[in-house]
């Protein structure tokens, strides 16, 4: 779909046109899904982080101006809508632990690249506080002063979280594939 | 900031990934975002506006200074003279206000024993004014009304003065201002929590305590219903400055409380998967069919407004408006499928203290010599988010309440 489609897309959305919302969603949830699921622990979790971020999008779109932005605009709708799932897990960290044996760890992700699939898995294995700055700084491009401000912890917190989770990486990549990453 | 091979190899490989979520995503969507447009300007808010919009305009209407020139039809001012003086010195209000009632006793009924116009025909320039003139004749009272316009450029002729006997309205007339009063209130609405969030259920459920958030964690996945209602009970004190103006405080205790019902809930660290927190790999999911609950948050209210009476008789009408403090008390999260809590600010996402913006009416009817009964209606805005910056969800209420209050006048 071109950039023209897109404008076309938000003018009609702008209006309330229920088609032409669906139809934004179907050309960008399938990416901004990614998005979700990287700062997620489960699909579920990436599915609700989608749902309330396509929501916002929605009820904002009026204050959207350059219409050929559009994807970056909701890809920023969703990280934030992401940044605020994760804050209420980092406010929730300490956990009591009760057993239950129901739980099962049999997943498939279902995207086709192995790769990003497995990228995705490595991902969501770190840590939280480590899964969420990895994200925001190496994929996301915010700089260590932004991610302070955002999670309201120090630069050096989130240095010291982003070597720790690089750490973690390249030991779990390095267990799998025996590949060395700079 | 991706100077990281590792990094680059991770953005890389995300660029264009893509994974199609599950149909449901795309029908919650679609719901909450009707359901949100629905709520967009509830009906209640068009007829507070309404109301609020007419109100302004009267008192705007009434501060309108009218210097109102009274002539002859030969542009020969009519003045006090033309009036019966003796008549003047045994009616203050009109001694006081000249013949035409001065702008800040419009809508007022003038007293007078007998009001004498020499002149049948004056003309009346200058600003437009709408007043109520009572006149004693031998007959008893008469009840008057004069439409001045500069525009109509107006006539007022003797039968103008012959409208309606209405001995009723003596008792009406009757001031019964007192300084100072103290009452009691009850009031109940709606309210809305204007969070911006898709789902009002995942909102009430995540702006919990530390303890809660192990159940709800912001995951009910869609609302398929929901309610909201307050309540208030209080004592308030009141003082008439002027005339017309009067400022008021007192004390209520506000509830809140919040119904919604989501199709699941998905849990992604309770206490219930220990195994979640030492894999770090996903959640897996409690689903609660008809999942339920009640939200309830108290709040300790301190208003302080001013008001302006409109009509301050044996009927009176009040508009006011103010800000009120709110000191946050406590939030009790209910439902059948778990136990109860109780949370109190320090243990919550909401703040100690908010301010909010109230604006209101109120009409009453003197009972006796020392009660006023009114029936009031009142809206009120959060001027900040109650919840606390590290909240997973802003949320800044508006409240709609009718209710009724008992007054009792100190001299």
């Amino acid at each position: 779909m071109t950039i023209d489609n897109h404008k076309k897309l938000v003018t009609s959305c702008q209006r309330g046109d229920t088609q032409a919302q669906e139809a934004l969603y179907r050309t960008f949830s399938p990416k901004m899904m990614v998005v979700a699921m990287r700062y997620s622990n489960s699909v579920h979790e990436a599915e609700d982080i989608l749902q309330e971020g396509f929501v916002k999008v929605f009820q904002k779109i009026n204050t959207l101006n350059d219409h050929s932005k559009v994807e970056a605009w909701i890809r920023k709708v969703i990280v934030n809508t992401a940044l605020n799932h994760s804050r209420s897990k980092l406010y929730m960290f300490p956990m009591v632990e009760v057993h239950d044996d129901s739980f099962t760890t049999d997943r498939d992700f279902g995207i086709p690249s192995l790769e990003v699939k497995d990228l995705l898995q490595l991902i969501q294995s770190l840590p939280d506080g480590c899964q969420i700055v990895f994200n925001m700084y190496a994929i996301e491009g915010f700089s260590h002063k932004e991610i302070a401000e955002e999670l309201h912890i120090s630069e050096g917190t989130s240095k010291s979280q982003l070597s720790r989770a690089r750490m973690l990486l390249r030991d779990k990549l390095g267990n799998r594939k025996g590949v060395k990453y700079g | 900031m991706v100077e990281n091979g590792l990094d680059k190899s991770f953005n890389n490989a995300f660029a264009d990934a893509e994974y199609l979520p599950s149909p449901k995503v795309w029908e919650n969507i679609a719901g909450a975002v009707q359901l949100s447009e629905r709520r967009a300007t509830p009906i209640i808010y068009k007829i507070a506006a309404v109301i609020t919009l007419i109100a302004s305009g009267v008192v705007f209407y009434l501060n309108t200074s009218l210097n109102s020139e009274i002539t002859n039809t030969g542009n020969a001012p009519v003045s006090k003279d033309q009036i019966d003086n003796s008549i003047l010195e045994s009616s203050p209000e009109v001694n006081e206000l000249g013949f035409i009632p001065a702008a800040d006793r419009i809508l007022e009924p003038v007293v007078a024993t007998r009001l004498n116009i020499e002149s049948g025909n004056a003309v009346v320039k200058d600003e437009g004014s709408i007043g109520l003139v009572v006149t004693d004749n031998s007959r008893g009272y008469e009840l008057d009304v004069l439409v001045i316009s500069k525009s109509w450029n107006m006539q007022i002729t003797q039968s103008d003065f012959q409208l309606s006997m209405v001995p009723f309205w003596e008792k009406l007339i009757e001031r019964k201002s007192s300084k100072l009063w103290v009452g009691a209130e009850f009031g109940a609405g709606n309210t809305n929590l204007n969070s911006g969030q898709s789902a009002s259920a995942d909102a009430l459920a995540s702006v919990s305590s530390a303890e809660d958030a192990l159940y709800f964690s912001g995951n009910a996945i869609s609302t398929t219903d929901f309610a909201g209602s307050s309540f208030s009970t209080g004592l308030s004190i009141g003082y008439n400055l002027k005339r017309k103006w009067m400022i008021e405080s007192g004390l209520a205790l506000m509830t809140t409380q919040l119904q919604a019902t989501s199709n699941a809930v998905e849990s992604i660290r309770g206490r219930y998967f220990p195994v979640y927190y030492e894999l770090k790999f996903g959640g897996d999911l409690i689903r609660v069919n008809e999942y339920s609950f009640n939200n309830t948050f108290n709040y300790l209210s301190v208003p302080l407004k001013v008001g302006y009476k409109i009509l301050d008789k044996r009927i009176g009408w009040i508009i006011n408006v103010g800000v009120s403090p709110n000191i946050f008390l406590n939030q009790r999260l209910e439902s059948v499928q778990f136990d109860s809590y109780n949370t109190s600010a320090s243990d919550s996402f909401f703040r100690s203290v908010t301010l909010n913006s109230i604006a209101g009416t109120e009409v009453f009817i003197r009972i006796g010599q020392h009660y006023n009964l009114g029936l009031h209606s009142n809206y009120s805005f959060s001027l900040m988010d109650v919840t606390k910056p590290d909240a997973p969800f802003a949320i800044h209420p508006s409240q709609f309440q009718l209710g009724f209050n008992l007054r009792y006048l100190i001299k």
